[in-house]
């Protein structure tokens, strides 16, 4: 895969890239790091954003119970349904006004960082 | 509706007994929030999508964060308590049960057949959920049959129009296609689609595509008639019809969780 040019084409490529990261047995670090460098950009006090907050607790608690080696094909499927609502719902409330250009540019840039394979 | 969301809480608190949550997808990752607990829960009559996530909180999880999934063919009953005293981890974020599709949605399939200047046109899948604040010893979650109507259509000249009806957990449709402009003919035909998570601007999306009714002219006056069942055709996350002709072309489409023969 390449960086993705969006928070559309994030989520598109939220499959290819988990299972790639799977292979090199980095799903469960880099999906840790993703949320616990995003979480911070999205805070409780600001409702408009609690799609993605939400999803990033969701994602997170999925990160936390898989095994750091080995997931299986059942982890991997979760955890990209889960990235791929996250990214969609980022460029959706990016659009709308919900959360910031800047929110969504930074959301895409640890994206871009932890997740994407290029 | 659009984000924010209707929250559960003005119906709780005013003691309304439920509090249904019931909006078209405004994108694939829609994800709703609930700061009340409940005792029921159930997918709604209007609800096109059939599998329905929902996390809430459970002391005896790790991450203190259960899943859940309810469809037309389960629904669930027993006190789910929001806890907004406690916090989910690893987030840190208050405890509050969480609702969304657990079918995937893609906004960005176009059918394998589509060239540039073609159009597309989606009907957005409704999320129909409803949460009951009284106890109930049951819930019979069906979903209604659902009736699609269409009729005249902008059709770019020389080109294809697609429209996309959603299908989620179907098992059964009839589907009426009646040329009734007097003079062209229309070419109509019907596939359907299981989505993928995919990058839809590559050369080859993941999405699954069948053929129901391979496109065929149909004659000024003339009629289609289609039923599609799940034991004979498969289900599908969206059914796809195509014209190229901007009518009047009278389209009904009938769907049922339940085969109607």
């Amino acid at each position: 895969m390449t960086f993705a040019t969006s928070l559309a084409a994030a989520a598109g490529q939220s499959y290819d890239n988990l299972a790639l990261r799977s292979i090199a047995n980095q799903v469960k670090n880099v999906l840790t790091v993703f949320c616990s460098q995003n979480l911070p950009l999205f805070p409780e006090s600001q409702p408009d954003s609690h799609p993605v907050s939400n999803w990033l607790t969701v994602l997170s608690a999925i990160a936390n119970q898989l095994p750091a080696v080995n997931i299986t094909l059942t982890q991997l499927t979760q955890a990209a349904k889960a990235l791929y609502g996250l990214c969609w719902m980022a460029s959706f409330l990016q659009s709308t006004g919900g959360i910031s250009i800047s929110q969504g540019n930074t959301l895409l840039a640890s994206y871009n960082t932890n997740i994407a394979f290029p | 509706m659009s984000f924010p969301q209707p929250q559960a809480t003005p119906y709780s608190v005013n003691n309304y007994g439920f509090f249904r949550l019931n909006t078209p997808l405004s994108s694939p990752g829609d994800i709703y929030e609930s700061d009340q607990g409940g005792h029921a829960f159930c997918v709604g009559p209007n609800s096109d999508i059939a599998n329905v996530n929902m996390a809430y909180f459970d002391d005896q999880v790790p991450t203190f964060m259960q899943f859940m999934t309810i469809s037309p063919t389960r629904s669930f009953t027993g006190l789910v308590n929001a806890r907004n005293d406690a916090q989910y981890v690893p987030a840190g974020r208050p405890g509050r049960i969480l609702f969304w599709s657990d079918d995937i949605y893609d906004p960005n399939f176009r059918p394998s057949a589509a060239v540039a200047g073609d159009t597309i046109q989606f009907v957005p899948p409704l999320l129909d959920v409803v949460q009951y604040f009284t106890p109930l010893a049951s819930v019979v979650p069906p979903r209604i049959n659902k009736e699609f109507v269409f009729q005249n259509y902008v059709v770019p000249g020389g080109h294809v129009l697609y429209i996309v009806v959603p299908y989620y957990g179907r098992r059964y449709a009839f589907v009426n296609f009646t040329n009734r402009n007097n003079v062209s003919p229309n070419t109509f035909g019907i596939s359907a689609v299981n989505y993928a998570i995919t990058d839809d601007s590559s050369v080859n999306p993941f999405h699954q595509e069948t053929t129901i009714l391979a496109p065929a002219v149909v004659a000024p006056g003339a009629s289609v008639r289609k039923i599609i069942r799940a034991t004979v055709d498969g289900m599908f996350d969206a059914l796809v019809f195509s014209l190229n002709n901007g009518g009047p072309a009278p389209l009904r489409i009938d769907v049922a969780d339940q085969d109607e023969s």
